[in-house]
């Protein structure tokens, strides 16, 4: 027990050492303070859509008579909701660049789909600060900073040699036992941060949030054995800082500015932009083509309106809502090859990230906190399948020139959100740490020889 | 002045034996070439591809057959934003924000398709580019270097030995710090050659304003890394060991580079909330409707509108007039539109502005964030460069929408309106969009701030180094 003080009044005596664990926790707790108020503007937003949308409802079908099929469904924009649990406030990931309450109508879905949210560029440059930041960067620095001077500390002040005079192991014993002792307060302080998270943002207490700490524990051991691996190669503490310093520079900052390099090169980000930019083609110019035709190009899609397409006059909104079906239809190549496009990023990343540890960290927060690309992507999936569920829902009354009535009016479709996270293993993030648990078994046999 | 030179050459001659310190620079010089080359790549290839879409939606517009002018409204167009002449310098926020903006009747849309696919992931520290080489890695090579500087000799006790020898400490001083701006120079020099041997190359050498840039990003950077040196020799200097003074200088990297930028936006955009999408496309729409709707037969302001436009041509029924009246309905009912989304456009704007502001506020504290901003300004890729693009690109939808509104009062009968079309000749003529990029004072206002505050941040450490009360304190052991 009398070790276990002294060692703790060692670790606190540092100004360096109080400084940066003050630091790293009131880091934290900001995080928290600042996701928290951006998911309630998230959820404010999905509310307000929802209710506006309610609003419009009740008004029209409070009115005499419920308005024209065609312009009815023009006019409704029916709100979505991008499903995020309040592990969305701690890790955002793309829920604060993307539209997390994207409104839906009828029309080409092509011309809806891209939507983004408005935001301030400026604070995207300045790179985003939440808790996956301050646990994926600013947890590595805090573990360099209590650990890596260790040994060099005993050996500057004579106590090495001394102890390792006494039994072959008793130095490098003692240092195991020191930078354990280290990862427990770090790892203590991680929890504690989870456990305020918990509280502000209403996290449940279940087997998720074990696996969030399980996870982000395994990614600060990672660090410490790399920290222990600096502190055998036995070299002085200027050193071990600077190549601390290097280690995570490296892997924090200049792999994933290399592997979006990389990708931005291999990758043609064009898509979306060429998909849009053909569909609207195809849409205007059908207004100069045979309406007809046009009808029984759809109909191949609905046979069940082939005995329906007729319509006098020089417009109908059947035509329309066909016409914004089609132009959707030409450029669907375009909009599976941007799939295929996302899919293959995100299999290239899923290798390279295994490179870099903030990155693979990353990589699971955000996808078991639902706001990866993955999960955005879900969510597009999700609006897709509601876009067909609405326009299938308005077509029969389109024509069949047929009137909605109240009941018709109130089996509105409405959308149904459902999680997009994902709860993968941390196989490669195990596997590293296995690596690495080995190497430093062996520098650490070898350095108590020394 | 010999002696001056004299403990710069040595201390260049220390760095350049340390063999580690030379790979650290050499790898950080091959870094920058590699990040500058495919910076230019890439910029080259957003150029190509931005020339060739403005190009391609030129040529659909003409290419449209004869049409009612309001069909032609719909029918809408592109607005490319071409990328930045220094943006392979500084991408700034391009990687943020959209670089196409379509431009149709009714409705003014935001850019739009930007390139951030796993930014969340990836781009936590912006993108690799020669400004964020030079803003975040160049600083802590001169760390590593430079740490030890003073201390060093503190430690080893040669200190006392070059003071007894009658170097005065400011020789010293001066000797160093010339060494490392030396080294900077080293450093930033090549990369300087290289974007201006790259601008040489390109359209920016026909532009006197770019070389201005150029010159002036190149002052930015010498300031930003005389800033550096100094707040290096100043800690080196009130440092009892050379490990305390690593240990402050990396604390103080990392706290002025990576956690006070990133806190201080997140903070302001707390502080000032701009309006989410909906909520601002919301608001629009709605005070269009209660200002006024033409779809509605009895909304005032077009009742309104209409008693003036009959008492205007002395008649009584629009039928009677001698232009089309639905175009002219087209036309107000877009100049409400036009209006109302710029004011509250400005106001989200000014949102933005107050945003910025809150983070300039410390500018004076962190040389980082005013060398950043500067950079992104005199690249032309800071936020506000973009929103001027979306402002060029608003009013050029304006414009080109009310010409066809023109037409559709002039020449289209109110009689069988819809059934007309009016021949392609009338449109082709329209102006083709061109971005004008700004004029470097218009990019430079609004920075006074951040150059002030830097050029105040170096004075006020070159003063605290020459005090003789902080100098005195080199030679305390404490």
């Amino acid at each position: 027990m009398s070790v276990f003080k002294f060692e703790l009044r060692r670790m606190f005596s540092g100004k360096a050492n109080n400084l940066s664990l003050l630091v790293f926790l009131l880091s934290g707790l900001l995080a928290v303070y600042l996701g928290a108020f951006n998911y309630d503007k998230q959820m404010q937003d999905q509310q307000n859509t929802a209710l506006l949308f309610d609003k419009e409802k009740e008004q029209i079908s409070g009115a005499a008579q419920i308005p024209e099929v065609g312009s009815l469904a023009y006019y409704a924009s029916v709100p979505t909701q991008w499903q995020l649990s309040p592990w969305a406030a701690l890790f955002s990931g793309q829920s604060q660049y993307r539209l997390t309450a994207m409104r839906l109508q009828a029309l080409a879905l092509q011309g809806q789909i891209y939507g983004r949210e408005l935001i301030n560029p400026a604070r995207s440059r300045a790179g985003g600060f939440d808790l996956g930041f301050v646990l994926a960067y600013l947890l590595p620095i805090l573990v360099g900073i209590v650990t890596v001077s260790l040994l060099s500390e005993e050996r500057q002040s004579g106590r090495w040699r001394m102890l390792n005079a006494l039994s072959a192991h008793t130095g490098a014993r003692l240092i195991i036992r020191a930078l354990l002792l280290r990862f427990a307060l770090v790892a203590l302080l991680v929890c504690l941060l989870f456990v305020v998270a918990a509280v502000v943002v209403g996290l449940p207490l279940d087997g998720l949030f074990v696996a969030f700490i399980g996870i982000s524990l395994l990614y600060c051991l990672l660090w410490f054995l790399i920290a222990g691996l600096i502190i055998s190669l036995n070299r002085d503490s200027l050193y071990n800082n600077l190549a601390f310093l290097s280690v995570w520079l490296l892997l924090a900052v200049l792999l994933p500015g290399l592997v979006h390099l990389q990708q931005g090169r291999s990758f043609d980000a064009q898509l979306p932009l060429k998909a849009a930019v053909e569909q609207r083609l195809v849409m205007n110019n059908g207004w100069d083509q045979d309406m007809h035709q046009a009808l029984v190009d759809f109909a191949e899609h609905y046979p069940q309106f082939t005995e329906q397409l007729d319509f006098s006059g020089r417009f109908h909104w059947k035509w329309y809502f066909a016409m914004q079906h089609l132009s959707d239809q030409a450029v669907e190549d375009k909009w599976q090859a941007y799939l295929m496009e996302h899919q293959a990023r995100d299999r290239q990343l899923d290798k390279i990230s295994l490179l870099s540890p903030s990155l693979l960290l990353q990589r699971y927060l955000y996808a078991m906190a639902g706001t990866d690309s993955q999960a955005y992507f879900a969510y597009l999936e999700q609006i897709r399948d509601f876009h067909r569920q609405l326009r299938e829902f308005v077509y029969p009354y389109l024509f069949a020139d047929r009137q909605m009535d109240a009941d018709d009016f109130n089996a509105f479709p409405a959308f149904v959100a459902k999680p997009t996270a994902q709860y993968p293993l941390p196989l490669a993030l195990v596997l590293l740490l296995a690596g690495l648990g080995v190497l430093l078994t062996w520098r650490f046999n070898r350095l108590a020889k020394v | 002045m010999s002696i001056n030179w004299t403990v710069c050459c040595h201390e260049l001659k220390r760095k350049w034996h340390n063999q580690t310190l030379k790979l650290l620079f050499l790898l950080a010089q091959f870094l920058l070439a590699l990040v500058l080359w495919n910076s230019w790549q890439q910029y080259q290839q957003n150029l190509v591809v931005q020339q060739s879409a403005q190009a391609m939606v030129e040529e659909q517009w003409l290419a449209q057959p004869d049409r009612h002018p309001h069909r032609v409204a719909h029918f809408g167009h592109f607005a490319f934003r071409p990328p930045g002449m220094l943006s392979f310098f500084d991408q700034g926020v391009n990687s943020w924000v959209g670089h196409s903006v379509f431009l149709e009747a009714h409705k003014q849309n935001s850019a739009n398709f930007s390139k951030d696919d796993n930014a969340e992931l990836l781009l936590r520290f912006s993108e690799l580019s020669v400004a964020n080489t030079l803003l975040l890695i160049w600083p802590l090579l001169l760390i590593a270097m430079g740490f030890a500087s003073l201390s060093g000799e503190k430690d080893s006790g040669t200190l006392q030995q070059l003071v007894s020898l009658g170097v005065s400490f400011r020789q010293l001083l001066v000797g160093k710090a010339l060494a490392y701006l030396l080294l900077s120079l080293a450093f930033i020099l090549p990369v300087f050659c290289a974007t201006l041997l790259l601008a040489a190359f390109s359209e920016v050498g026909t532009d006197i304003q770019q070389w201005w840039r150029c010159l002036l990003l190149l002052a930015v950077y010498l300031l930003y890394c005389l800033i550096w040196v100094a707040l290096i020799l100043l800690c080196s200097l009130l440092s009892s060991t050379s490990r305390q003074s690593l240990s402050v200088l990396v604390t103080l990297w990392f706290v002025l580079t990576v956690l006070m930028p990133r806190v201080l936006a997140d903070s302001a955009e707390t502080l000032y909330p701009h309006l989410k999408r909906n909520d601002f496309t919301q608001t629009v729409k709605s005070e269009v409707r209660k200002t006024g709707n033409s779809h509605n037969p009895d909304d005032p302001h077009f009742n309104a509108f209409k008693e003036r436009i009959l008492a205007q041509y002395g008649v009584t029924r629009v039928e009677d007039l001698p232009v089309n009246y639905r175009g002219l309905v087209m036309q107000e009912g877009e100049r409400i539109t036009a209006e109302i989304y710029d004011r509250h456009y400005q106001a989200q704007l000014q949102r933005f502005a107050q945003q910025q502001a809150f983070v300039g506020h410390f500018y004076w504290l962190n040389p980082y964030l005013a060398a950043r901003d500067l950079s992104m300004a005199l690249s032309g890729t800071d936020s506000r460069h973009f929103f001027d693009f979306e402002q060029q690109a608003e009013s050029h939808r304006y414009a080109r929408i009310q010409q066809l509104n023109k037409l559709h009062v002039e020449e289209v009968d109110y009689h069988d309106d819809r059934g007309q079309r009016l021949s392609a000749s009338y449109w082709q003529t329209f102006p083709a969009f061109h971005y004008a990029f700004p004029a470097l004072s218009w990019s430079l206002s609004g920075m006074g701030r951040a150059t002030l505050s830097a050029l105040l941040l170096f004075g006020m450490l070159l003063i605290l180094l020459w005090l003789p009360t902080v100098q005195r304190r080199a030679y305390v052991r404490v």
